[in-house]
């Protein structure tokens, strides 16, 4: 496991954490046990196959679903603020104009309107939408929608940014794009991330540190700093040599995930 | 037509595909194809009255059971005055009277249970099964009972029109709020948003083009229901319904033609207006909801 020192107290602190869920009538592990520290400025990829319950991850680190055992940590100094999840999709809301749904969780805080819309103007000119203000969602692409999510996540100023495959239901080259915009912002203010996906590429591009997790009950199985200088952009880094020595790693892990799980479902379904 | 085939030396077969008429000149084409289907929805119901007229008129049909459309026409006026036929105006009010109250207190409540039980598993767990047993029972053979309970006057009336008009808006309504996307849910609740924050933001917004259909199909069901009850009981001897079944018994199907057509409208133009308010309120939905 990672041998970093820490010198203050991890910023996220996962302890012997478990997800449990009952389904029809049977208890299905889904998670862990995990342990895993996030130190405070962190950007941190957890990636795995699918279902492995990196999400789950995620949701509990933001509370939208409570551990079934163990204990999760965070180390804040404004719990209003602690955290802010982009989901992947239908998180931006079609009855609000773009500047309302940035300005979404300052309006739930009760910030003053004029407050709120001048700071969510700003952070609509950081993600290229300053002039799209007043424009009705419906007229947006999907790439607009989700930096209009980044900005509503970012617009709070929250202590740790919570992103679940926030660019997974956008085309190629508009996620080159974003990907960029989000390595430039936060190398700007370096905020604590944490980054669920399924696609090691990104995760190298994007990370300090890469996570990845066995197939349910999800167990970290890898956790890796990635070797490569910031500032970096997604160009120089995908063509770097540790890019690919560490992607072909973790591919190969993934794959051996994948396939060991095939067989345990084929010699299931064999012996029933 | 627009797709050639034809033969090569080889044997082989080349298949064009060519623009056809709608591709080569969109716009007069699509003008045309406009005027098209606005003649054919305009047209097709002028045919038909037409061809009533003139049946009626060449007594293909009986004259006295099918009055043509001209003869109803004519004699809407004399209905409609207080001294002749005995003032229809009373009868149209009293039936949108009815229609307004049944609708409104059916409505309120009907939306009120609905967001409760869409919001709340224990609320919904609590009643759910007592209304939908509820639900198939038919509204208007309790008039009766309503009449009994509650004398003779519009109180029962407007109660079992309300009573119609709550199953449709309650069980859309909880459909709505059940059916708003787990992701806006998730959304407000990471932003720190409260149980009323929760329900002012998102799942009243998110359910509100689905509730107004409800409330459109309510309102039409509304007109259908005030009908009814009239046939059976129409305090002060007032209302379409009432006109409608006495003129079967005095064999006048003039009388009831127009008391039904403007029955249809009323339900026609009610309808509408609450198309319309919902339109107004919920102005993202898309063109086949609200």
């Amino acid at each position: 496991m990672d041998s970093q020192e820490v010198a203050s107290k991890p910023k996220i602190s996962l302890r012997g954490v478990t997800t449990r869920f009952v389904s029809s009538g049977d208890v299905v592990d889904a998670v862990g046990p995990i342990d895993l520290d996030i130190a405070d400025g962190e950007f941190v990829c957890l990636v795995g196959p699918s279902g492995c319950g990196k999400s789950t991850v995620l949701r509990m680190v933001g509370g939208l679903v409570r551990p079934s055992t163990g204990e999760i940590d965070l180390q804040v100094t404004d719990p209003r603020w602690a955290t802010a999840t982009v989901f992947q999709d239908y998180s931006i809301y079609p009855w609000k104009n773009v500047i309302e749904n940035v300005r979404f969780g300052l309006d739930l805080a009760g910030v003053p309107k004029a407050e709120g819309n001048r700071r969510s103007q700003v952070y609509l000119e950081r993600m290229g939408l300053g002039d799209r203000a007043k424009a009705h969602i419906s007229e947006l692409s999907g790439g607009m929608k989700q930096r209009v999510a980044i900005a509503r996540a970012l617009v709070v100023e929250p202590e740790i940014l919570l992103m679940d495959e926030p660019f997974s239901a956008i085309d190629a080259q508009m996620r080159h794009v974003l990907q960029d915009d989000l390595l430039e912002m936060w190398q700007a203010d370096r905020r604590t991330v944490l980054f669920v996906t399924h696609s090691i590429e990104e995760a190298i591009l994007l990370a300090d540190r890469v996570i990845m997790l066995s197939v349910r009950p999800g167990r970290i199985v890898a956790d890796r700093r990635v070797p490569i200088e910031r500032p970096r952009s997604a160009e120089s880094a995908r063509n770097s040599k540790e890019f690919s020595e560490l992607h072909d790693e973790l591919w190969e892990l993934m794959r051996s995930e994948v396939q060991s799980q095939l067989a345990a479902s084929r010699s299931a379904q064999e012996a029933s | 037509m627009s797709d050639q085939a034809s033969s090569t030396e080889t044997n082989t077969v080349v298949l064009r595909r060519l623009p056809g008429a709608a591709e080569l000149n969109p716009k007069s084409h699509s003008r045309r194809r406009r005027s098209i289907e606005l003649t054919l929805s305009i047209g097709v119901p002028v045919a038909l009255i037409l061809l009533w007229q003139v049946s009626s008129t060449r007594e293909w049909i009986n004259p006295g059971l099918y009055p043509s459309p001209t003869n109803l026409l004519r004699r809407a006026p004399e209905l409609f005055s207080a001294n002749a036929g005995g003032g229809m105006w009373g009868d149209v009010g009293k039936s949108m009277y009815r229609v307004a109250w049944g609708y409104f207190w059916g409505a309120l409540f009907g939306l009120v249970l609905g967001i409760w039980m869409g919001m709340s598993r224990l609320t919904r767990a609590a009643l759910e099964p007592l209304l939908a047993a509820m639900y198939t029972v038919p509204k208007l053979a309790l008039i009766g009972v309503f009449l009994l309970i509650l004398g003779f006057d519009e109180k029962p009336v407007i109660t079992v029109i309300a009573l119609t008009v709550f199953f449709f808006v309650w069980i859309q309504t909880m459909t709505a709020v059940m059916s708003v996307p787990a992701g806006y849910r998730d959304a407000a609740i990471s932003f720190g948003a409260t149980r009323w924050q929760l329900f002012r933001q998102v799942l009243l917004p998110g359910a509100l083009p689905q509730i107004f259909i409800g409330l459109r199909v309510a309102a039409g069901v509304t007109v259908l229901t005030v009908i009814g009850v009239e046939f059976v009981f129409a305090p002060g001897n007032q209302g379409l319904g009432y006109r409608i079944n006495t003129a079967r018994q005095i064999l006048d199907p003039g009388q009831m033609y127009v008391a039904i057509v403007i029955a249809a409208l009323l339900g026609v133009l009610f309808t509408w207006l609450v198309r319309r308010v919902g339109r107004m309120l919920a102005p993202w939905a898309k063109e086949d909801e609200g």
